[in-house]
């Protein structure tokens, strides 16, 4: 709780959870229940034969620390009020508090924090010069080099995160139910940013950079149940901004990086060089949504649920935004009471701004040169979205049930195109399963499942080169070929999307009493892409797993399991060769 | 359209296919229900249930039903058993008080309908918080195997160390799509992970379409949540840099216009500068409304 900010939200929820928690609060006149308990202890964490990784969460402050942990559960009547808080290190800090009365008033607050591990990155990879000749003794002109402005440094950040949540009834009328929440969420620390100087010879800096990311959503909504109709309306608004300040580096002078001549040739191909430019820069961003739901019972066979959203991202620095549309319907039917058949359909639109980029002219003022660069990018996110399923399910008896089911997705971006698929993909899903238990000691259950996916999300032309000469042409005024053109030779599109997903899944338990049982799991799945022009792929899992748990009395249970889990993918590269 | 006509054929049969009828009863009250289960009616003084309908006399058969038969006769069929009626009879008495927007998609989800009722996760007589048979996330894993394991891969979430809880990401009662998560892929990661949710003016593609492209949020081996680790996932999409293909110089170098950058390069050098971690240059892998540096890659190449 070191920031004022923090502090400030803090003292918010609880301020404003104190007058629910004080309509909650236990009368002296009625017989309470309570039962409370406070436990210290202690931890010790050691960093020996252990490497941290980056983006880990912390395992724990090194060495012995003390740890604290408070419960309290009281209730009287029809109010109850629970407390528990946990301190296991002075990073990582929970406590919630939680009361209802009646059906009529709920509250909740809730604060934890962890530390988020994000270590160094020493860059010593980014150590190269190129040779000309394969014995390899010949310097070239192509090299890396890196400059590290805190080897020693150990980065992370802290996430603290609080929570509130107050439901109340309206007095007189059991039906209207209002809803406010609000979540925070601050980190705060230091991270790395690496930035590279291009170009006169590629040199990557690190430095340090304070983290200070503030996320605060706030909601409020009401519920209608009248009877047979339910209708809910939910409003939430979400703000992120970073605090942090802006880093700056200084973009090297384009040059030759052995000789340091055609300046002015590789000055103007860039879009900033010799100067120091804002980099790592986070915007802010809000956005605001609006969900409806409606829910009815359509006779007494049958149910029916209908929601519809609205949302709008912002990026506040920029000025662009996202918009989107969508509803969902849920219809359920139960002609009898060994049959259920569920069906879903929902259709949604997203559009995202498209954005002019206005680039300098390519060489300018150079011979063949003053090519225009600047383009308009339309967003992938720009799309419609179609979904409709359909389950069947059948128990004729408790003994057995069977399920089927099928579904289908269809996505159609505007401005990404697949070649021949004009950036449309379409899913057809289908599974079914059964599930057998005799009685209550034994059940066992099996699954299959079968996605096909037809033009599944792929980078666009990004693989592999014609021969360039024949058909490419030089630039206008110009006899020489350049580096970007080659680009327009490339043909394959590559994936990691499989078109075809098989998988089953086969659980059995076994309880012989009430203190002992056994299950044996076993989830296979297989993916295959073998329709891109270039390089199939094919993903495989397996995982068996067996498990027995034990529980000789109410506050003993004895649990042990073995989990294997087999992972492949098998996805070819191309290489380049001959200078790329 | 076989797909189609099987479920019409499926959804006519299933009109005409005749039920069972839950047998004729009245209620009997408290009192000679604790006459037989005085255990059961003992220990459920301090549940939740019991304290909420003080004054009722009525509270067991609120859930399982008129016991006037099963009182009779003694016969367990004769009235309902939760764990063992539920999914044959079609009844569940507990969405009569439990409904509002945490349930407004339980009837239908996968959850309920797989498995064996409320019962399979709720002990409903017990005083355990929330009546859990087990507290999460051991009670979610005990279906959930294979999320175990991944949970104790080295890259997860902080599930097992009790940081986050699977209910952040899978509200279990009211998931409105697949895998009862409370948003889309995309929506539901950005609740938390904020400063990924543009839109930049920059764009990976990726980023937009589903974040399970790249990361499976319940673990891996890979940093990060990665499918695989760098360089493997990016050439899973990409081909690679040009220049990675160059033989590197043996031997100490400077270099030339900037004597103090100096070092000593190998002959994979080339190979291990390009090709080990895609994301030291294009460090705004999610997205950046600051152009790159190079006009003729107009500016998008996520490098700042």
């Amino acid at each position: 709780m070191k920031t004022p900010l923090l502090r400030s939200l803090f003292v918010l929820s609880v301020a404003l959870g104190l007058p629910i928690f004080s309509l909650l609060a236990f009368s002296q006149e009625e017989p309470t229940s309570s039962v409370w308990s406070l436990w210290l202890g202690g931890h010790y964490t050691g960093y020996e034969d252990f490497s941290k990784k980056v983006g880990e969460f912390d395992r724990g402050k090194e060495g012995a620390v003390p740890e604290i942990s408070l419960s309290f559960s009281g209730y009287q009547k029809d109010k109850s009020l629970d407390f528990f808080g946990h301190y296991y290190d002075p990073k990582r800090i929970s406590f919630s508090l939680t009361g209802k009365s009646k059906d009529i008033l709920s509250g909740l607050v809730s604060y934890r924090s962890f530390y988020r591990q994000r270590a160094t990155d020493l860059l010593e990879n980014l150590m190269a010069r190129e040779a000309t000749n394969q014995a390899a003794d010949t310097p070239g002109g192509k090299m890396f080099t890196y400059e590290h402005e805190n080897p020693d440094a150990d980065f992370g950040y802290t996430r603290h995160e609080i929570k509130s949540d107050f439901q109340v009834k309206v007095p007189g009328s059991a039906k209207l139910k209002i809803i406010a929440a609000h979540r925070s969420i601050l980190e705060k620390g230091d991270d790395q940013k690496v930035v590279s100087m291009h170009c006169s010879s590629c040199h990557m800096v690190s430095k340090s950079a304070k983290v200070d990311r503030r996320t605060h959503t706030a909601s409020a909504g009401i519920e209608i149940d009248p009877g047979p109709l339910f209708l809910s309306y939910m409003g939430s608004f979400r703000s992120f901004k970073s605090e942090s300040p802006s880093l700056e580096a200084f973009y090297d002078t384009a040059q030759h990086p052995v000789n340091g001549t055609m300046i002015e040739e590789f000055g103007s191909r860039m879009v900033f060089d010799g100067e120091v430019v804002e980099f790592g820069t986070i915007p802010e961003t809000q956005k605001m949504s609006h969900t409806a739901k409606v829910k009815a019972d359509v006779g007494k066979k049958s149910e029916i649920l209908g929601s519809f959203t609205y949302s709008q991202a912002k990026n506040v620095s920029a000025g662009i935004e996202t918009k989107s549309n969508g509803g969902s319907l849920k219809y359920m039917f139960r002609p009898n009471l060994k049959t259920r058949i569920i069906a879903l359909a929902s259709l949604s639109r997203i559009e995202s701004d498209a954005v002019f980029i206005d680039l300098p002219s390519w060489r300018e003022g150079r011979e063949g040169g003053s090519q225009d660069f600047d383009w308009t990018r339309y967003s992938n996110l720009t799309r419609t979205v179609a979904k409709g399923s359909a389950e069947f399910i059948y128990q004729p008896s408790r003994k057995y049930r069977v399920f089927l089911s099928a579904g289908y997705e269809g996505t159609k971006r505007d401005d990404y195109p697949y070649f021949e698929a004009e950036g449309k993909t379409t899913k057809l899903k289908l599974s079914m399963g059964g599930k057998y238990r005799p009685h209550l000691r034994f059940s066992g259950r099996f699954k299959y499942f079968f996605e096909n996916t037809d033009d599944p999300f792929s980078p666009y032309e990004q693989l592999f080169e014609r021969a360039g000469n024949t058909i490419l042409d030089t630039l206008p005024g110009n006899t020489k070929y350049y580096y970007f053109q080659r680009d327009q030779l490339r043909y394959g599109s590559i994936t990691n999307q499989p078109t075809n997903l098989h998988g089953v899944e086969l659980n059995l338990n076994f309880r012989p009493n009430h203190k002992v049982s056994f299950s044996a799991d076993l989830k296979a799945s297989l993916g295959t892409n073998s329709d891109t022009d270039s390089l199939d792929f094919e993903r495989t899992r397996l995982q068996p797993q067996v498990s027995a748990n034990f529980a000789p009395t109410a506050k003993w249970n004895l649990f042990s399991s073995l989990t294997y889990i087999y992972e492949k993918s098998n996805g070819l590269v191309a290489v380049a060769m001959m200078d790329g | 359209m076989v797909l189609v006509s099987m479920f019409c054929l499926l959804f006519v049969w299933a009109v005409y296919v005749s039920g069972e009828s839950p047998p004729d009863a009245v209620e009997v009250g408290d009192e000679l229900c604790s006459a037989c289960h005085d255990e059961q009616s003992e220990q459920f003084q301090k549940n939740i249930h019991a304290r909420l309908s003080v004054g009722d006399e009525n509270t067991c058969e609120a859930c399982h039903g008129p016991g006037s038969a099963h009182a009779e006769e003694g016969d367990p069929t004769l009235i309902y058993n939760p764990p063992k009626d539920y999914t044959a009879t079609g009844m569940n008495l507990c969405t009569n008080c439990h409904k509002g927007i945490a349930f407004t998609s339980w009837h239908g989800s996968t959850h309920y309908e797989t498995a064996e009722g409320c019962s399979d996760c709720h002990r409903i007589h017990s005083e355990a918080k929330h009546l859990l048979v087990d507290q999460e996330p051991q009670l979610c894993f005990g279906c959930h195997t294979d999320k175990r394991a991944q949970a104790r891969m080295p890259s997860h979430h902080p599930v097992m160390e009790g940081l986050i809880s699977c209910l952040d990401c899978h509200p279990v009662h009211s998931g409105d799509v697949k895998y009862a998560v409370g948003d889309e892929s995309r929506e539901l990661c950005l609740s938390c992970h904020t400063s990924m949710q543009g839109p930049f003016i920059f764009e990976h593609e990726p980023v937009n379409e589903d974040c399970g492209i790249c990361h499976d949020p319940h673990g891996t081996v890979a940093d990060k949540m990665l499918l695989q680790n760098e360089p493997f996932l990016c050439l899973s999409c990409h081909p690679m840099h040009f220049h990675v293909a160059l033989v590197g110089y043996e031997g100490e170098f400077e270099a030339d216009q900037h004597r103090e950058r100096k070092g000593i390069s190998t002959r994979d050098g080339m190979k291990s500068a390009m090709l080990t971690k895609c994301t030291q240059c294009h460090s705004e892998i999610h997205g950046s409304d600051l152009p790159s540096q190079s006009i003729s890659g107009e500016g998008r190449a996520l490098t700042r």
